[in-house]
């Protein structure tokens, strides 16, 4: 393939060219912006040709990066989890950082698959499930609180298929942490994916 | 802006906290272009309702449309990118039935409308439809291997590895739970560090070696 | 006067100099991380600690080289690092009520779907050929300067380009309805 490799700057193309021409238009810089990060450059010592030489490389290895968070979170949430009493007020911060999952598991009842919902959010005040099945309505499906406080439970029947969720969290939309993320977040805010398996409809 | 970082921690199994009868629902019935959220502009309604109206002349599912517009508005969704976003929809649910075939249920054309949003391309679904009609007949659903590629995509699988895996699976008959414990096994394994392509590979190979260990000791 | 000759004049203690460069840069790193983060506000963030981090590592900038190659590398290391976390973003429900008050008009709608389009289709490329196209065709470097920025070969940035160029046509097909 590669022997057809050319500058695509010559394989000049219509289309092409109206999306250049739209992505170069320039970005407005916002005033406020600007003098916020003047405000950020006068607190910084002046740099000298001895200052520390930090920034040697600049490559990057994302899936490193993925497994030291991942780490760190698992490490994290477990201690915030288990030290945290579970009644006491918390920010929406503190919520959601604090939220953990079960991936949804279906399971046949009487001829439906019945899909378990589970969060862990023991500081939660309020959770509810939206998704394409209750019309991503907020207040369709409320999850019930666990008998120990902690994690909220849902059971949904589902017709088979693929379904796109999201939880809600004391106002705030969170994707479940335990299952896979829908790839098609076209509003800039991501969502759950739970695939139920069955027959033909 | 309330933006805060979510930890992803994936709990072992909650089971004993569960317990029974978790508030269990009814799921709700399709919906219909009279229960769009009210906030939508009447024209943009009219063009979602024409949209829809177009979808099912053509005998194809038209709630999808309705439920991703409710998407949009619950995510504060300018009307306009929630037209574009709609119109492509429309478009991939067409394609998805071009390339599955007349005879393609409502969650096949789902799952294949989001898989060719996410990069899947219409050869791919029609060579996954040729091998499983091939393997399983037609009156199996299609939905699963359809959901289990897209999601493979969404996590940045090369295309033709994802539909090669998947349609390896689809020729020896896989049951539903495999494309499941696949795609499982390869969110972990991106997690963890491995790249997408190899985590592929193997878990697939995997799977192809328990499928014939299964065959042969019955 | 040179950006190079402006970096001198920093690192010799004339700390203004440094808005200098930054009046001469900052638009396209901003275009550039909007571009790339399909949002302003990240996009800010980014661009924002991208120039810090310039400014206490100039005295790593190799004269000999162009400052816009080492402030567009480090733009993108952070660009990169902001798309890892974003899937980790929740954001606030838009509740009817919300939406009511922000809602405009929706006439508008159709003079800004092109723009949008775009938007999307550019959201949708392989990072990897997003952000090889934009320094290609939108801040215009050369692939040697490219291949600086990204750490990834030549041939590959090429190819890369490529791709881009041509999911860009696919997905920029007609935006017609099915039935038409």
């Amino acid at each position: 393939m590669l022997r057809h490799e050319q500058d695509p700057e010559t394989a000049e193309n219509p289309a092409i060219e109206r999306v250049i021409a739209e992505l170069r238009t320039p970005v407005p810089v916002r005033a406020e912006w600007r003098a916020g990060l003047a405000r950020g450059l006068a607190t910084l010592p002046p740099p000298s040709a001895a200052g520390p030489r930090f920034v040697r490389r600049w490559t990057f290895r994302p899936l490193t990066a993925i497994a030291a968070a991942v780490v760190c979170a698992v490490v994290g949430a477990t201690i915030a989890t288990v030290l945290l009493g579970s009644g006491r007020r918390s920010s929406s911060a503190e919520v959601l950082a604090n939220l953990t999952s079960t991936m949804p598991l279906p399971g046949e009842h009487g001829g439906q698959s019945t899909v378990r919902f589970v969060l862990v959010a023991p500081y939660a005040s309020r959770v509810s499930l939206v998704g394409d099945f209750n019309k991503w309505n907020p207040s369709a499906m409320p999850m019930r609180r666990s008998a120990d406080g902690r994690a909220w439970l849902l059971d949904v029947p589902l017709p088979p298929g693929r379904h796109v969720y999201s939880f809600v969290v004391d106002g705030d939309l969170a994707p479940d942490p335990a299952a896979p993320r829908a790839g098609d977040d076209d509003f800039g805010v991501p969502s759950s994916v739970v695939l139920v398996a069955g027959a033909k409809t | 802006m309330t933006r805060v970082l979510t930890w992803c921690v994936i709990v072992v199994t909650l089971s004993s906290v569960v317990g029974r009868g978790a508030g269990a629902q009814a799921a709700e019935r399709p919906m219909t272009a009279a229960e769009l959220p009210a906030r939508l502009a009447p024209a943009t309604r009219q063009v979602i309702v024409h949209l829809g109206d177009s979808l099912r002349a053509v005998g194809l599912p038209d709630a999808p449309l309705y439920a991703k517009a409710a998407e949009g508005v619950l995510k504060g969704a300018p009307d306009a990118r929630i037209l574009v976003v709609l119109r492509a929809l429309a478009r991939e649910l067409g394609d998805a039935r071009a390339s599955l075939g007349a005879s393609a249920g409502e969650a096949e054309l789902v799952a294949g409308a989001s898989a060719l949003h996410v990069g899947a391309s219409p050869a791919m679904l029609r060579q996954l439809r040729e091998t499983h009609v091939g393997a399983a007949g037609e009156a199996t659903s299609l939905a699963t291997p359809l959901v289990a590629l897209a999601d493979l995509l969404a996590r940045r699988v090369p295309a033709g590895v994802a539909a090669a895996a998947i349609d390896s699976l689809v020729a020896r008959g896989a049951p539903s739970d495999d494309f499941a414990a696949l795609r499982a096994a390869v969110e972990r394994d991106i997690d963890a560090g491995r790249a997408p392509e190899a985590s592929v590979v193997q878990r697939t190979q995997g799977l192809l070696r328990n499928i014939e260990g299964r065959r042969r000791t019955p | 006067m040179s950006d190079a000759a402006l970096v001198r004049r920093v690192l010799d203690g004339d700390a203004r100099a440094f808005t200098l460069l930054v009046d001469r840069h900052l638009q396209p790193c901003l275009r550039f991380a909007t571009r790339m983060l399909g949002n302003r506000h990240d996009a800010e963030d980014v661009t924002q600690e991208a120039l810090l981090r310039a400014y206490r590592a100039l005295a790593t900038y190799d004269a000999a080289g162009s400052f816009r190659t080492w402030l567009f590398a480090i733009l993108v290391n952070r660009c990169r690092t902001s798309l890892l976390q974003r899937s980790r973003y929740v954001k606030r429900v838009v509740t009817d009520e919300d939406a009511m008050r922000a809602a405009t008009a929706a006439d508008r709608a159709a003079s800004t779907e092109l723009r949008i389009e775009i938007e999307r289709a550019v959201a949708v490329l392989d990072p990897d050929q997003r952000e090889a196209f934009l320094l290609k065709h939108v801040e215009q470097l050369g692939y040697d300067e490219m291949a600086a920025v990204t750490g990834a070969g030549v041939s590959a940035l090429k190819m890369r380009v490529k791709r881009a160029c041509e999911r860009l046509q696919e997905l920029l097909g007609e935006v017609n309805d099915v039935t038409s």
